[in-house]
């Protein structure tokens, strides 16, 4: 057995998978080769390294996150099989209710802002997500709790819609004041 | 999906965690779509530190890897129905880990922003002053281990995509050459030769600092 032999079965070798008889000439050259004895010395050195190098831990929250997506799929599947639900309703809910959760946090500067009215038109109902799903880009954002509309009542646990004139209130069953937002300092509309 | 549902109704009593823990994983699978719901987490607990060190070592990124690993666990859900049980659960599972750190790496490939931040992360992990920091507090071995460390996961990092991946089932995670051709789809013959490749690059690397 020469070098270039060696090295192209080396694999084969070290990991068994030649017959004994075969085993026993790479055994041979290696006892006569320096060059390729320092070869096989150095793979297993470094793969013995390699193997015991610190293994990540997953992060306190890994659990949490994946219990949290695994619970959107399986809410997702009772709302979506059952007659009247619609995804498309209960996303555009949770989008709505992203922003109210986050606009007590939405910044410091005061900044007056009329928004026109918007009239809103619930789409028919569509059909659930196809089998793939792309990643998550809001896998580390605030967790929405889901809601839905009965008719034109929002509903979900514990959720009451926030009033953008009140300068405290409640969400999930938590106290909340709102600070920093500049609203108009009376409602136009009482 | 209505129909995997309701394969996930509870049929029976549930069982406890301690049960679970004795099953195989076939068997996990099968308790799973039978109602026990405990039996997907059990799943989970055995494989999700193991498939975060698989894609972490093969794409360099701890955070994006357990992104990956939640992907991953997110899509056996979801297709846990399709599980051919005559299959190894644990192939299966790698399978789609393994897919996904390849389209990682692909997508990254792609994106200049990304490879000029591996480039400077590189630079930045070459220019740390460890070895100050090191030579005061601890003894040379010490100081030695961590430094070998530190370039034997480098040498793995510059091996080409495809023979890491296939490096790092062998030698990490101590598949079967046939376990390997599974997972990442080629044949036999390739999955050897480009393991010998891959240890024949790593060698190489790592000789210097062995001798
Ligand atoms: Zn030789």
């Amino acid at each position: 057995m020469d070098c270039e032999e060696f090295l192209n079965g080396y694999s084969d070798y070290a990991d068994g998978l030649r017959t004994p008889e075969q085993l026993r000439r790479f055994e041979r050259h290696l006892q006569r080769c320096p060059a390729c004895a320092r070869y096989d010395r150095v793979v297993r050195q470094g793969i013995d390294l390699f193997r015991n190098l610190p293994r990540p831990d997953a992060s306190p929250d890994f659990l949490p996150r994946l219990r949290h997506r695994l619970y959107h799929i399986d809410d997702r599947t009772v709302l979506g099989s059952r007659p009247g639900g619609s995804a498309a309703l209960i996303a555009i809910a949770a989008v709505g209710l992203l922003a109210i959760v986050w606009l007590p946090f939405a910044g410091r500067i005061p900044v007056e802002v009329e928004l026109a009215p918007v009239a809103v038109t619930a789409p028919p109902p569509v059909a659930p997500p196809a089998a793939e799903e792309v990643p998550s880009l809001f896998s580390r954002g605030p967790f929405v709790t889901p809601v839905f509309y009965e008719g034109t009542t929002l509903r979900g646990p514990q959720v009451t819609p926030w009033d953008p004139w009140s300068r405290s209130g409640e969400l999930f069953g938590a106290s909340v004041v709102q600070t920093g937002l500049a609203v108009p300092e009376s409602d136009p509309s009482r | 999906m209505a129909k995997t549902l309701a394969a996930r109704q509870p049929k029976e009593e549930p069982r406890s965690r301690l049960e679970l823990k004795e099953l195989g994983d076939a068997e996990l699978v099968a308790e799973y779509l039978a109602g026990q719901r405990f039996a997907f987490q059990e799943l989970v607990g055995r494989y999700h530190d193991r498939l975060l060190n698989f894609i972490y070592r093969t794409i360099g990124d701890r955070d994006r890897s357990e992104d990956l690993v939640q992907e991953t666990f997110v899509r056996v859900y979801r297709h846990l129905h399709r599980f051919d049980p005559t299959k190894k659960f644990s192939t299966w599972i790698y399978t789609i880990a393994s897919n996904l750190a390849k389209n990682e790496l692909r997508n990254r490939s792609r994106n200049p922003m990304v490879l000029f931040q591996a480039i400077k992360k590189n630079w930045d992990a070459d220019h740390r002053p460890l070895q100050w920091e090191d030579r005061s507090y601890a003894p040379d071995d010490l100081f030695r281990k961590r430094h070998l460390r530190a370039q034997v996961e480098k040498a793995v990092e510059e091996l080409p995509e495809h023979h890491r991946v296939v490096f790092v089932l062998r030698e990490m995670e101590g598949k079967t050459y046939e376990e390997i051709s599974e997972i990442t789809g080629v044949t036999l013959g390739t999955v050897k030769s480009r393991l010998n490749r891959a240890r024949n690059k790593f060698a190489q690397i790592i000789a210097p600092m062995l001798e």
